[in-house]
């Protein structure tokens, strides 16, 4: 089966010595949700932005609907949407009229475009503020009908430049549903993002990015597996105490962060145990280990949010 | 053949989006961009004019009405370009968003284009409503005036446009323009006077500004006194306009792609 999109050796260079890219390989496969994520800085935007051309790659192959970004912009720019990070809907126009001319753009007019840009409002939950300025929306709304205005043109790729952040957890949801029917419905979705529950959530693949790398990829399940086990401790620890000895229980790994102490374990009961019992239970959290303890210990830090 | 239908209907529909905005805000727009040069028409060509004699029809005001209406559609041309282009590419995203849909820097530059066209013809025709009302139009060669007018949308919003582009890092680096380029042309382009009586080096620096040659060819077809020289003027519009256009276009190409 083709790829939906492919990198080889995909590299980014800015002058007059910035690698925000460096040599990253993907594929992503048709009708899947892909995910890219890492802190800020790690080179996603510029991985999304060669994606549709609007930078050209300075080394590598990429490929996406199996056409050359750079080579055949038009082309691409036809059969995808994007979404892009910072808002950049059409102040001068209403909510509607954004629909109809970015619909104008792709040389789309007439009564069928007024159907689907109704359809959309619908779909992402703007009924009734067709006529309204962008300014008068909560930034919500203005994020979904950035997402509604992507799809205009019946996108087979959407490109998804962290498509929630800044937004409140209801906004956040409606966007997630939204975007997991669209997964159904057969669209592929390339996003990026460093919140790890939406990664969780919604990408059946990802790569993590750091430094313009990529220094892991998998599904969600296979990340956590592999890097935190299936559950972890997590202690209050004073900064300057000594790190305890957990010998003899079965325990994979342990990292200190500030006053914490994240213990890595498919048994927390033995685990806990093993710390002799000086651990008061409001100073203790048993939880399952998710992709935010993956990324934390490979990029060994802290989201940067 | 299939390739140029697509590229004008892109360009088509950047035209669509500057019509769209219009409509929203065409009251303030008519205001701001007509209540002034009737206030010049009145200030320079009834009252000023009444102490002028140039021995022409109509008097001074007849001289001085095509010389306001090619200042009229200068000014609605440039400022709107200047300040519409600076919001678009370096404030509001808009180009970012048109940058990742099938529109081409080019085609964008193309629908400005046509749409500052449209807004000369649009302002200069009402305009040419009043001339008409006044009894200044002398010959019906003054029908030919909306052809000056939509030529001078290329012509100002070129060189506009380019400029909006280049003013990455702020907004006041707009009025350079607007200071050593638009007023210059106001007052020196034959538009308030006849030019003959200048000296030498004075008259061939007006001959360079492309506002003189609007003028000029205003100001004849509105008095209907045609001589071959206005085919110089008009080869020189063009020939500014074609020069000035490609400059706009790589620079929003620049910004665009990189």
């Amino acid at each position: 089966m083709p790829f939906a999109s492919e990198a080889r050796g995909l590299t980014k260079t800015f002058p007059p010595d910035r690698t925000a890219v460096d040599a990253i390989e993907f594929a992503i496969d048709d009708r899947e949700c892909f995910g890219f994520l890492g802190p800020n800085g790690a080179g996603k935007t510029t991985t999304m932005r060669m994606l549709f051309g609007r930078l050209r790659r300075t080394a590598g192959d990429l490929h996406v609907l199996g056409l050359d970004p750079d080579r055949q912009t038009r082309e691409v720019r036809c059969r995808i949407g994007v979404v892009t990070q910072e808002n950049n809907l059409d102040e001068d126009l209403t909510v509607f009229e954004n629909l109809l001319v970015h619909a104008g753009y792709f040389g789309l007019s007439g009564s069928a475009v007024r159907r689907r840009a109704a359809d959309l409002l619908s779909f992402m939950e703007l009924e009734g503020r067709e006529h309204s300025q962008v300014r008068e929306l909560s930034g919500g709304m203005q994020r979904r009908l950035l997402v509604a205005r992507g799809l205009i043109n019946q996108p087979e790729l959407l490109i998804l430049d962290e498509p929630t952040t800044g937004l409140d957890p209801q906004a956040r949801l409606v966007v997630w549903q939204r975007l997991g029917e669209l997964r159904e419905q057969g669209v592929t979705i390339v996003l990026t993002t460093h919140y790890m529950e939406e990664a969780s959530r919604l990408c059946d693949r990802l790569v993590v990015m750091d430094a313009g790398r990529i220094v892991e990829r998998g599904t969600p399940r296979d990340l956590i597996r592999r890097h935190a086990g299936e559950q972890v401790l997590e202690v209050r620890w004073p900064a300057g105490a000594d790190q305890p000895a957990l010998d003899g229980t079965p325990v994979r790994r342990v990292d200190r962060h500030g006053d914490r102490l994240l213990v890595f374990t498919d048994d927390p009961a033995a685990a806990l145990a093993g710390l002799g019992g000086r651990v008061p239970p409001e100073a203790m959290l048993i939880r399952p280990a998710t992709l935010e303890d993956v990324f934390i210990h490979l990029t060994g830090r802290e989201l940067q949010e | 053949m299939s390739m140029a239908i697509g590229t004008l209907r892109r360009s088509a529909s950047i035209w669509r989006r500057e019509a769209l905005v219009w409509r929203h805000l065409y009251r303030t727009s008519i205001l701001l961009n007509f209540g002034q040069p009737l206030m010049w028409l009145v200030a320079f060509g009834l009252a000023l004019g009444s102490y002028i004699s140039l021995g022409r029809p109509g008097g001074y005001l007849s001289f001085v009405a095509p010389g306001l209406l090619a200042i009229t559609a200068m000014n609605v041309v440039t400022f709107d370009t200047l300040f519409g282009t600076w919001i678009k590419a370096h404030q509001w995203g808009v180009y970012d968003a048109v940058a990742t849909t099938p529109v081409s820097p080019g085609e964008v530059v193309l629908g400005n284009f046509v749409w500052e066209s449209t807004r000369a013809v649009l302002y200069g025709g009402v305009f040419m409503l009043v001339m008409a009302l006044l009894g200044l139009f002398h010959s019906p060669w003054g029908l030919l005036l909306p052809l000056v007018l939509a030529a001078m949308g290329p012509l100002f919003s070129g060189p506009a446009m380019a400029w909006a582009i280049l003013c990455k890092r702020s907004f006041h680096h707009l009025f350079y323009y607007t200071e050593l380029v638009v007023s210059p042309m106001f007052f020196f382009s034959g538009a308030f006077f006849p030019v003959e009586r200048l000296p030498a080096y004075l008259q061939a620096a007006i001959w360079i500004t492309p506002l003189y040659h609007v003028v000029t060819l205003a100001r004849s077809l509105t008095y209907g006194t045609l001589s071959w020289s206005l085919l110089v003027d008009v080869a020189y519009i063009a020939a500014l306009t074609l020069a000035l256009a490609p400059l706009a276009v790589r620079l929003l190409n620049r910004q665009l792609t990189s």
